[in-house]
């Protein structure tokens, strides 16, 4: 198909570059420059969709973002782009383009008996009709049905960018107003970043066919731009969105990229101050049948006549209520364009007007409106009334234009208030927020030489709020003078039987207003939900206005009364990929590694998440199984010896005169009588005396503790103690310190750890007799500075090692190096956990939950018998701690040794045979036992400590079996090899 | 083994990562490898602490986010709570500056030296190297001549030191100290992120010259 409606000249537009690309299959020519809507419309394609909800052939209807029907799916593959409009996709080599409503075709398309049945389907229909059986049951089938685009089924090949920045002042737009706020900004010294979504910078000065200083405006729009482009206080970024606007002056922008190595960028912009040059929305009109391929913007015609040097239609009929349309007239006769009449359904036309459109030879029909349009998929004529009088036009494309609303989307984003303009029918900015201002056609201004003007002097105010001399810049003379009056005429809707489209992206009619007021969604944000107008992604752009004036004009309210709906954010669509740029993949969230990482993977470890940490679960060797690592691992470790890497535990130093006081207050258990040089277990409560946090409270010296916190609270135990100490007892003097990540921690567990201690070069003497269990030192091993803690979380007799964290990697070695001759082996956390359950060890967390207090743990007696005042003691008091049916831990075994239990199974009293009932607990930690050749588990139990001897029933996944009741440690409940 | 004999490994070695310098378009990525850390927390008024260390030759800047010295630098993250960075004192040189002067019960003074990797940053692409990771305003820093800030780096946390070493003539010089464990991913990460970096300062880099609303 050639290019059929190209103009022989005009537009910004290479003529020498011919761009192939294809819709729906049909291969297509185009120019570089063009936008894919422009290359449709140069193509003679006007329908290019259909309708959301009744599938109704839809066409392109403007030429920016405001575009409610074409809404097309770019791209192949893992690259295709759902929900694009066609006005804002720069016109590629390549590029294919489809439709994405329109089952087979977008030319025959079955969907359409909705529109047929379309009585049967009015606005809310679906809150009310698909209730039986349930909603649920026809939910697929109606996204199915009114579905925008399909994501691709691949996952994303391309790359996206994120990138914070800040400036003195953010200018949203580089229209005219955006332009000349830069200059004066720009001059002044101010860092300024001037964003605009399109291609270029210019705005309405790229189709705009008014001369500046005597000159075409691209003149003065290339001279502008040279001039900020040489500005280094200036950012320009093309191609990019402000898409929302947020508290503290605070913006996302999302910037197209022009390098294949990223395909967008989101900005998080802070500026100082905030101006929206963001102009203004041509508003549709509302008449029977509005909504049929060939009817579009009056504007949008212009544009693409000027810009890209496209005829939307051969015969054209404009229908207007204010003065802007005139221009359109104009500039099509200029481009040689036939217009077959402008009705202006204002009563009194300005005499200007009239005598302008003589000269030209065009009919006004003043005091008119259309009353029907015809032709299915294209426009092929109208119907209009004048004093009574019925009129039938032929022509392809009626440009219609409803007056202009401000686009201040982003001023509702960051809470400004809107404020009607009877004389523009529009929303104007009412009350800014603190750092906004606003100019151009945002702020209603309608001729270009009140843009300039305006634009200029505010922000020259806007510099100097900012702490900068700000001088005018001159500003270009504006000619022909330009004859258009702001105000638009308020015309009333009229009675008819056809369908009056009042939002053409969600299908809402003229008759879904009248239902809505009768059905009494008559405050605005319920009428909006009802009938789903302004709704998503298109916010309302060309159909708000309309919408509101229906609403008002239904229930005799004024407009003002009325109010506006709140735009949200985005103001376009920003793509998850951008949501999303550099948190994906190997960025999706930070991985810390241990110290001795390198020796980890020479030993073959098997790594898991822990809290972000990767830790190894544990060492297979050759042939073997996870499952027969782990119990080899604890085998050697009860019967000899095991090194175990614990450096991502918690280790918090406390210091000062009163830190023995305030860690008296923070445990539960008793902190003053702790000798310096030895330990104690501790157990950590909030106000609620709920257990939050256990480890060891090691007293290095008077005024000098250590505590090691679990794994994974470090750093809030870290916080809570800051908190405590900074603004409940500020008085105390202590400084906390966090030393983790300073050293790293090597557990030597099994018999025969002393023997591998005592063959390092080491001035500690680790007998028992020098060194007892719950007891620490401090001294050299092998040249290193080590604190070494003799504690105990396997059973085991057990040393801990902590030595700076960049010696680890060797360390380790050498430890392994040593101990091979003794049988030792590296040990992970599963066998670590399964050591700990044998010796029956609670583990924070795992065995615990927001509820658990000391005495359902067994600590009931140390907490009752400590007598000064702790974090949580008082809640400890209350009746419901003391409660004997409190879940209480207490370990288990199945009836039958080789049977496997596993955590998460519920109890359930002896009596119910069936789930569900009502649980009496669950089993916290299960694991086969390799020293016991049995499974072995803990679980809270609701009285649990009573019942020991009892057998409970355990629900698991639809399986019930009985388990017995016993003490918790199933492993030397004397403590003998720990202490030996 | 005496410790002659240890190989103290940077926090790249022991995650395996071999390179520890990125150098693009005059543009420098580099992890520093011997450096000396200290936490310095006191209980003492910052008039008595002036008093204790005068004559040190250490200043102790009093505000958050101020920086002063060259070598060995001192940080202010928050009130009374210091981190001391040098890259030619040893810990416990600096440890002994330090305990001779001021009151052994009234301080905390620990040695963080294995607990972070830091990497210097040079070049103009630093303000959009970190600027693609945390929403800190580094002209500011830039304008004062020494900053340093506590922020995430894409989730990451960190301590920023804009400085610029005596007769540099680069115009940003960042430290980034990062804790050990996190150091090779966030390594990675930057690496991953310089090519963007170096066209955005390539693009808009006089944008973050000096402004004139901080002289």
């Amino acid at each position: 198909m050639s290019q059929d409606y190209r103009l022989q000249q005009g537009g910004q537009i290479d003529r020498q570059q011919i761009l192939n690309f294809s819709f729906n299959g049909l291969a297509l020519q185009g120019y570089a420059g063009d936008s894919l809507a422009s290359a449709l419309l140069a193509n003679g394609i006007h329908h290019v969709a259909r309708s959301f909800k009744f599938h109704r052939p839809r066409g392109i209807y403007s030429a920016g973002e405001e575009e409610p029907n074409a809404l097309l799916e770019t791209g192949e593959g893992a690259r295709r782009v759902p929900n694009n409009r066609a006005t804002m996709v720069p016109l590629q080599e390549g590029l294919t383009a489809k439709s994405q409503i329109g089952w087979p075709s977008l030319e025959f398309d079955l969907g359409r008996s909705l529109d047929f049945s379309h009585r049967l389907w009015p606005a809310g229909f679906y809150n009310k009709t698909f209730k039986w059986p349930s909603w649920h049951f026809w939910e697929g089938m109606i996204r199915r049905m009114a579905g925008l685009g399909r994501a691709p089924d691949e996952a994303d090949p391309d790359h996206y960018e994120q990138t914070n920045c800040h400036c003195d002042l953010l200018i949203c737009g580089a229209g005219p107003a955006g332009l000349i706020a830069a200059l004066v900004a720009g001059r002044s010294g101010l860092q300024v970043i001037i964003a605009d979504q399109d291609e270029q910078f210019g705005g309405s000065l790229n189709w705009d066919s008014c001369l500046l200083d005597g000159s075409p405006a691209g003149a003065w729009l290339a001279t502008c731009l040279n001039e900020l482009q040489a500005l280094p206080n200036v950012l320009l970024l093309p191609r990019t969105t402000v898409s929302a606007s947020y508290d503290h002056q605070v913006a996302t922008l999302l910037q197209r990229g022009h390098n294949p190595a990223w395909r967008e960028c989101l900005w998080t912009v802070r500026s100082r101050a905030t101006l929206l040059a963001t102009g203004a929305i041509e508003q549709s009109q509302v008449f029977p049948d509005n909504d049929r391929p060939g009817i579009m913007l009056a504007g949008a015609v212009r544009h693409y006549a000027n810009r890209y040097a496209v005829a939307a239609g051969r015969r054209v009929v404009i229908s207007t209520n204010n003065d802007s349309a005139y221009q359109t007239a104009f500039d099509l006769r200029h481009h040689g364009i036939e217009v077959a009449a402008v009705i202006d359904q204002r009563p009194a036309v300005p005499a200007a007007m009239l005598q302008q459109q003589h000269d030209l030879g065009i009919v006004v029909y003043p005091a008119a409106q259309i009353i029907a349009t015809c032709g299915s998929k294209r426009l092929r004529g109208l119907c209009m009334q004048q004093a009574g009088k019925r009129q039938r036009l032929q022509c392809d494309v009626l440009a219609v234009s409803g007056g202009w609303a401000p686009r201040l989307h982003l001023l509702c984003h960051a809470r400004g208030s809107l404020q009607f303009n009877t004389q523009g029918q529009a929303f104007v900015p009412g009350k800014l927020p603190r750092g906004f201002a606003v100019a151009g056609g945002a702020a209603g201004d309608t001729t270009l030489a009140e843009v300039f003007t305006r634009t200029e002097t505010s922000t020259i105010r806007l510099c100097e709020l900012l702490g900068a001399s700000a001088r005018h810049v001159h500003q270009p003379r504006v000619s022909p003078d330009n004859l258009q009056s702001p105000e638009v005429a308020s015309i009333p809707l009229q009675a008819s039987r056809k369908r009056q489209w009042l939002d053409l992206a969600h299908d809402v009619t003229l008759g879904d207003a009248k239902l809505a007021v009768r059905e009494a969604y008559t405050e605005v944000e319920h009428f909006k939900r009802f009938t789903t107008t302004g709704m998503s992604v298109d916010q309302g752009k060309t159909g708000n206005i309309n919408a509101f004036l229906a609403l008002s004009s239904i229930t005799g309210r004024a407009i003002e009364d009325i109010g506006t709906t709140t735009f949200r954010p985005p103001y376009t669509p920003v793509t998850l990929g951008a949501l999303a740029a550099g948190h994906t993949g190997e960025d999706y969230q930070p991985k810390r590694i241990l110290a001795a990482e390198n020796t980890h993977r020479s030993l073959a470890a098997c790594f898991e998440d822990y809290g972000g940490w990767q830790r190894p679960d544990c060492y297979p060797r050759k042939g073997e199984s996870a499952e027969q690592a782990i119990h080899r691992e604890v085998l050697r470790v009860r019967s000899c010896l095991g090194v175990y890497v614990n450096s991502p535990i918690g280790k918090i130093e406390v210091r000062g005169p009163d830190a023995s006081e305030f860690l008296h207050r923070m445990y539960m258990n008793k902190v003053h009588g702790l000798a310096a040089g030895h330990c104690r277990y501790g157990l950590m409560l909030n106000e609620g005396g709920v257990l939050i946090d256990d480890g060891i409270i090691i007293r290095l010296a008077e005024d000098h503790f250590l505590l090691n916190t679990t794994s994974g609270g470090a750093s809030r135990i870290l916080g809570w103690l800051e908190e405590w100490s900074q603004t409940e007892w500020p008085r105390l003097q202590v400084l906390i310190d966090d030393v983790s990540a300073q050293w790293a921690n090597f557990t030597l567990a099994g018999p025969r750890s002393r023997e591998l201690l005592q063959q390092l070069d080491s001035s500690i003497d680790f007998s028992a007799g020098a060194l007892p269990h719950m007891q620490v030192t401090q001294g050299e091993i092998a040249g290193l500075q080590a604190r070494v803690n003799r504690i105990s979380f396997s059973g085991e007799l057990s040393f801990e090692l902590n030595i700076a964290a960049s010696c680890a990697n060797e360390f380790l070695q050498l430890l392994l190096q040593k101990g091979e001759a003794l049988g030792i082996t590296a040990y992970g956390i599963e066998a670590l956990m399964t050591l700990r359950l044998e010796k029956g060890y609670m583990h924070v967390g795992s065995d615990t939950d927001g509820e658990t207090i000391p005495d359902d743990v067994g600590w009931g007696q140390a907490a009752r018998q400590k007598s000064e005042d702790y974090l949580g003691k008082r809640s400890l008091a209350r009746a419901a701690s003391a409660e004997p049916h409190r879940r209480q831990l207490v370990g288990l075994l199945t009836l039958q040794p080789e049977m496997a239990m596993r955590a998460g199974g519920h109890f359930l009293p002896a009596s119910v045979k069936r789930a569900p009932a009502e649980t009496q607990g669950w089993i916290t930690s299960a694991a086969y036992s390799p020293v016991l050749q049995r499974y072995v588990a803990l679980g809270m139990l609701r009285g649990g400590r009573a019942r020991l001897g009892q057998t409970v029933q355990v629900y698991d996944a639809g399986r019930i079996y009985p388990v017995k009741i016993v003490p918790s440690c199933f492993v030397d409940p004397i403590n003998q090899r720990m202490r030996s | 083994m005496n410790r002659t004999a240890w190989k103290f490994d940077t926090p790249l070695e022991q995650a395996g990562l071999a390179h520890s310098v990125h150098k693009t378009d005059g543009h420098e990525l580099s992890l520093l490898t011997s450096i000396t850390l200290l936490r310095l927390r006191s209980l003492q008024t910052p008039a008595e602490l002036q008093a204790s260390l005068h004559g040190s030759g250490l200043h102790l800047p009093q505000l958050p986010n101020q920086a002063s010295g060259q070598d060995p630098s001192v940080l202010c993250l928050a009130p009374n709570d210091w981190l001391l960075f040098s890259e030619s004192l040893s810990a416990e040189r600096l440890q002994q500056l330090l305990e001779e002067r001021m009151n052994p019960r009234l301080k905390a003074l620990s040695n963080q030296s294995s607990a972070y990797a830091v990497f210097r940053l040079n070049g103009g692409i630093a303000p959009w190297l970190l600027g693609k990771n945390c929403g800190l305003d580094f002209r500011k820093g830039v304008a004062l001549g020494q900053h340093c800030s506590r922020t995430r780096l894409n989730h990451v946390p960190a301590i920023l030191h804009y400085h610029q070493p005596s007769g540099g003539s680069k115009p940003y010089v960042f430290d980034v100290m990062i804790e050990r464990s996190l150091a090779a991913y966030s390594w990675q990460l930057f690496l991953r992120q310089f090519p963007h970096a170096v066209e955005s300062e390539q693009l808009h880099g006089a944008f973050y010259e000096r402004s004139k609303l901080y002289p």
